[in-house]
């Protein structure tokens, strides 16, 4: 048997919490009045999408090792580099790779609505972003519960297209954790994930303490994102 | 080996890449490489799972595609002959025993939830069949799909390149549906329908948790059924997966399943010989317990299975242009939305399947066709009829049409059943008979009943079961042949006492020429449904064809304890058919309030006593400042901004279609060409976009996501197009971007380009040689005004 593990879930029955401020800052809210229509535009789509989301995900732990290519996630084919997941990785003796997605259903109803009713069509799509950020903290949660057991802290989740890691690592990725046979989920050749509600993620097993988040000068959307130009964060809020 | 089956179980072997792993597979490595690697691995498990008594060994080629090997230095070919040639040295001399090539998921989506056409798809499987043929394998196993569309471009390379015996497997959720959404009846309809002489479930669960599955697909097919689930469900001990059966509880189900009807077995995930040998042992001295459940008339989307049965179901007749100008003018503009608008509401107002027909004498049809069944499947899951009186475009649709279709139509002349009946066949679709032949419509029911006697039995020689016949016994007039009206009805009886079909019609022709067409329509469509017709083909947004419709099947027990009647009629709900009342308010209110239901209403009240132009200078174009001042100055956010804008658009489809009727020629200044960029499936931005500049006036074709750079220089070159507009969400499709814009230059098209998209900035628009960057909707509109007016 080999060191490398999966833990699958299908939780599609679990009801995660969707935050309306979070579906609100998506939609570029900045304390605007809100009329009644809209409001319960936003209130009828959060309770959709939670309805409609075949939630799934998958995560593995593995052993890392530093190398001059970059870090080796031992007894798999993934190779992390740049010099920024270098940073965030620093004291780390173990990774958790995720994948998580919302599934296909949520992507058809996303559509349907921008052809018929775009604003519902847009609200819908914030409200599957919220979403799909609730369920990566929830396998968070249960990946900390484990790094915990075995003595360990966590860094904050990493994602390919984050700093100077690659999103070309995408396949990779999923490739290691089966994740289309297990949760259904697969990637473009552009390396666009599809269902587009997925994410996927990097987490330390650290014996220091956690760190902050590095924030936003990090990240490469830095430039033009409307996050760090109205409020200086994005998740990092 | 088929044969066989009548007498004795059939049995594959367990997993490969559980094997590869205990022998040191890394995760994510490719399982194909160790062909070429370790082939002494691959044939030592092959050797494992044949001592255990496997009939069938898998090889080792589930992911041996062009894709996966891309980043390789494997090719198809030769990894495909080399697992075929270890699986041969592993069988050695055996009497009996068979190799399989095994077929997995390609890993990238088709379109339109991908990015991959059917042809490639197509392709890719094709190469590799091509190359197990020729290796020599005994028969073809494509397994673990998820996706059904896949499925069926695996399917078509198998049967068009191999006489092989070909056996499926789809991998479903929990909930007994498969990742992309296929149910088990519409799986069994499908690949049926396709021709594969096995087919069944793999992976997904544990042997206990299958069940559920199995029992649904012994429900509804005739063919052998094939399970090979994984052994149990994964525990986590130790921080190391282990699957919670033990070979003895895994044989107990797989037993249960024998009983059932089930008669080919393996096994999925976490299972090794131990486990094959242990259900064989199981299933001793147990014989094969076939079944054969009643055959059903289905059509079915990817998602979704219509059967034919006592309950009336109606088939949606609006997208036809014949008789529609606005349906014809989208059709000549490419104005696929438009289209998808009208499907869309015919599901929602009622109609189980729609009718499509694009038959228009200026336009291609062919692509029509196709573009408009891809794009109205991407939506809905309502399964479409393929309406044409083309053999070419009926075959081009019924091939790229994702399930089982319904097509219209054949008849009773012999070159009819000639052209169409191998298409129906190989596709395995429904088809609407017409009770028509080389004498023209028959005046008598007897008349009609031997015409639809004679195609039946004539489509027996082409393999097509009774019950894909769906005949449509043909509605005359009643104001030029009166006395024979009633002929056609009569028919019905006669020819569903004689046969197992179900029938069609279409009703509206009854009454073509008189006054008060209504009364006329609904009450024959009454009688009709009194005759036995099972599937009325007809307009759903119909109130008073839908009312007859629910009167009918509240009188004819279909509608029990009249549980839809009452929720539509009964008092609470009765909405459809009141108008609301609002408080009277001016176009420019009804717009920066965002009143969406509102604006056509009040548009069409307006144009009684204004021209269009008036409207939109005296109410539209204020009204949308005000609502754009408010945005800026953050008094609303996007969703209100958005709401309001389609609002305005209501307002101009109103205007529009008021145009149309006049017949007044829109002029044109010059269109904008929008398309969010090859390769990347991000168009919200690109949407809000298009919105926003429609309400300006701007005429926009819109391309779509994932355009190919061709055609957007194909249509720069053929429309008037004055400015492109590109978008990109991704870094790396930004490349495509650049791509798109040289590829114009190239082609010394001098349209100047505008792009947009979340990772854009005024430097990358620069570099990659945009003429402009437009941060928002706005910028675009600015941006159009200075180019266009």
């Amino acid at each position: 048997m080999s060191n490398y593990h999966f833990y699958k879930n299908n939780n599609s029955n679990k009801n995660l919490n969707i935050d309306k401020d979070e579906v609100l800052r998506y939609l570029g809210y900045k304390n605007n009045v809100i009329d009644e229509t809209t409001d319960s535009i936003i209130d009828s789509s959060i309770y959709e999408i939670q309805k409609t989301s075949s939630m799934n995900y998958v995560y593995a732990i593995f052993n890392i090792e530093e190398t001059n290519e970059g870090i080796l996630l031992n007894n798999s084919i993934i190779k992390l580099t740049g010099r920024d997941i270098h940073e965030h990785l620093k004291g780390s003796q173990k990774v958790a790779v995720m994948a998580v997605t919302l599934g296909f259903q949520v992507e058809q109803k996303i559509k349907h609505y921008s052809i018929t009713n775009l604003t519902k069509g847009i609200i819908l799509d914030a409200c599957a972003t919220a979403m799909v950020e609730e369920l990566c903290n929830y396998v968070e949660k249960d990946i900390k519960a484990l790094a915990i057991k075995s003595g360990y802290n966590i860094t904050h989740r990493y994602s390919p297209g984050y700093g100077d890691l690659p999103i070309s690592i995408q396949p990779d990725i999923l490739n290691a954790l089966n994740a289309q046979r297990l949760i259904g989920l697969t990637v473009t050749d552009n390396f666009i994930l599809l269902p587009r509600k997925s994410v996927t993620a990097i987490i330390g097993f650290t014996k220091e303490k956690p760190r902050n988040k590095e924030g936003c000068l990090n990240c490469n959307l830095y430039e033009n994102c409307q996050f760090s130009k109205e409020r200086g964060l994005c998740h990092a809020k | 080996m088929l044969n066989k089956l009548k007498e004795n179980f059939l049995f594959f072997d367990g997993a490969m890449g559980t094997m590869l792993q205990s022998a040191g597979l890394k995760a994510g490595e490719l399982p194909e490489s160790y062909n070429i690697k370790n082939p002494h691995i691959i044939y030592s498990i092959h050797k494992q799972y044949l001592k255990a008594g496997s009939d069938i060994i898998t090889t080792n080629t589930f992911g041996a595609n062009r894709l996966k090997l891309k980043d390789t230095s494997l090719s198809v070919e030769q990894v495909i002959y080399s697992a075929v040639d270890i699986g041969k040295k592993a069988i050695e001399y055996r009497d009996e025993k068979y190799i399989a090539l095994s077929i997995g998921p390609i890993g990238t989506l088709l379109k339109p939830l991908g990015t991959l056409s059917f042809q490639d798809a197509y392709e890719i499987f094709q190469e590799q069949i091509i190359a197990g043929v020729k290796a020599g394998v005994d028969l073809i196993l494509i397994e673990t799909m998820a996706d059904l569309y896949e499925i069926k471009a695996a399917i078509l390379a198998a049967k068009e390149n191999s006489n092989l015996p070909i056996f499926c497997t789809m991998t479903f959720q929990d909930g007994t549906r498969t990742f992309t959404g296929t149910d088990v009846i519409t799986m069994v309809s499908v690949l049926e329908g396709l021709g594969v002489d096995a087919l069944g479930v793999n992976c997904s669960t544990g042997p206990k948790e299958i069940q559920v599955i199995v029992e649904d697909i012994l429900k509804y097919t005739q063919l052998p059924i094939i399970v090979q689930p994984n052994a149990g469900l994964p525990k986590i001990i130790e921080n190391k997966t282990y699957y919670d059966l033990s070979p003895e509880d895994f044989s107990k189900e797989i037993k249960s399943m024998a009983k059932k009807g089930v008669t080919i077995f393996g096994g999925c995930c976490g299972t090794t010989p131990e486990y094959i040998r242990s259900m064989k042992s199981k299933l001793k001295g147990l014989k094969p317990n076939i079944h054969l459940p009643t055959r059903l008339t289905t059509a079915t989307s990817a998602s979704k299975t219509i059967v034919f049965d006592d309950e009336v179901k109606i088939i949606g007749e609006r997208i036809n242009p014949t008789g529609k100008k606005n349906l014809e003018v989208a059709l000549k503009e490419n104005n696929i939305d438009y289209i998808l608008k009208e499907a869309i509401l015919q599901q929602e107002t009622g109609s189980h399947i729609l009718d499509i027909n694009v038959g228009l004498p200026e336009i291609d049809e062919k692509y029509m066709m196709v573009k408009v069944i891809s794009e109205i499947q991407s939506v809905l899951p309502t399964p479409l009829q393929i309406d044409s009186s083309k053999k070419e475009v009926i075959e081009a649709a019924a091939r790229i049409y994702n399930g089982k279709p319904i097509i219209n139509s054949v008849n009773g002349k012999k070159s009819s059943m000639d052209d169409i009946f191998p298409i129906v066949k190989k596709y395995g679709a429904l088809v609407i008979a017409l009770t028509l032949d080389e004498d023209g419509i028959p005046t008598t029911a007897e008349k009609r009943v031997e015409i639809a006697t004679n195609i039946i039995e004539y489509a027996k020689k082409y393999e097509i079961p009774e019950e894909n016949i769906l005949i449509d016994p043909l509605v005359l007039t009643a104001s030029a042949e009166q006395e024979s009206v009633l002929e056609t009805l009569r028919s019905i009886p006669l020819i569903k006492s004689k046969y197992n079909v179900k029938i069609v019609l279409g009703t509206s022709n009854v009454s073509f020429g008189l006054p008060n067409r209504n009364i006329l329509n609904t009450t024959y469509l009454a009688l009709a449904l009194g005759f036995g017709l099972d599937a009325p083909i007809t307009d759903s947004t119909n109130h008073a064809l839908m009312d007859t419709i629910r009167a009918y099947k509240v009188l004819a027990n279909q509608d029990k304890n009249c549980q839809d009647f009452l929720n539509i009629y009964g008092s609470s709900n009765n909405v459809k058919y009141e108008h609301t009342s609002y408080a009277p308010m001016n176009l420019d209110e009804i717009i920066i309030k965002g009143l969406k239901e509102e604006a056509n209403r009040k548009t069409r009240e307006l144009l009684n006593n204004l021209s269009s132009i008036e409207i939109v200078n005296k109410f539209m174009i204020p009204a949308l400042d005000i609502v754009g001042e408010k945005y800026d100055s953050q008094e609303i956010f996007l969703p209100q901004l958005i709401r309001s804008a389609e609002t305005a658009k209501e307002a101009f489809e109103a205007i529009k279609d008021h145009m149309t009727r006049e017949g007044v020629e829109k002029t044109s200044t010059g269109k904008i060409l929008l398309a969010t960029v090859q390769g990347d499936i991000h168009d919200i931005g690109k949407n809000i976009v298009k919105l926003i500049l429609e309400n300006y006036g701007f005429d926009v074709i819109d391309l779509g996501k994932d355009v190919p750079i061709q055609t957007v220089v194909d249509t720069v070159k053929n429309q008037n197009i004055k400015l492109v507009g590109l978008s990109a969400l991704m870094t790396t499709t930004v490349k495509n971007m650049e791509d798109t814009i040289k590829a114009l230059k190239r082609e010394g098209l001098n349209v100047p380009v505008v792009v947009g998209g979340a990772v854009l900035t005024p430097e990358y628009a620069n570099m990659i040689e945009a003429d402009y960057y437009a941060k928002d909707a706005k910028d675009a509109v600015d941006i159009a005004k200075e180019i266009l007016q």
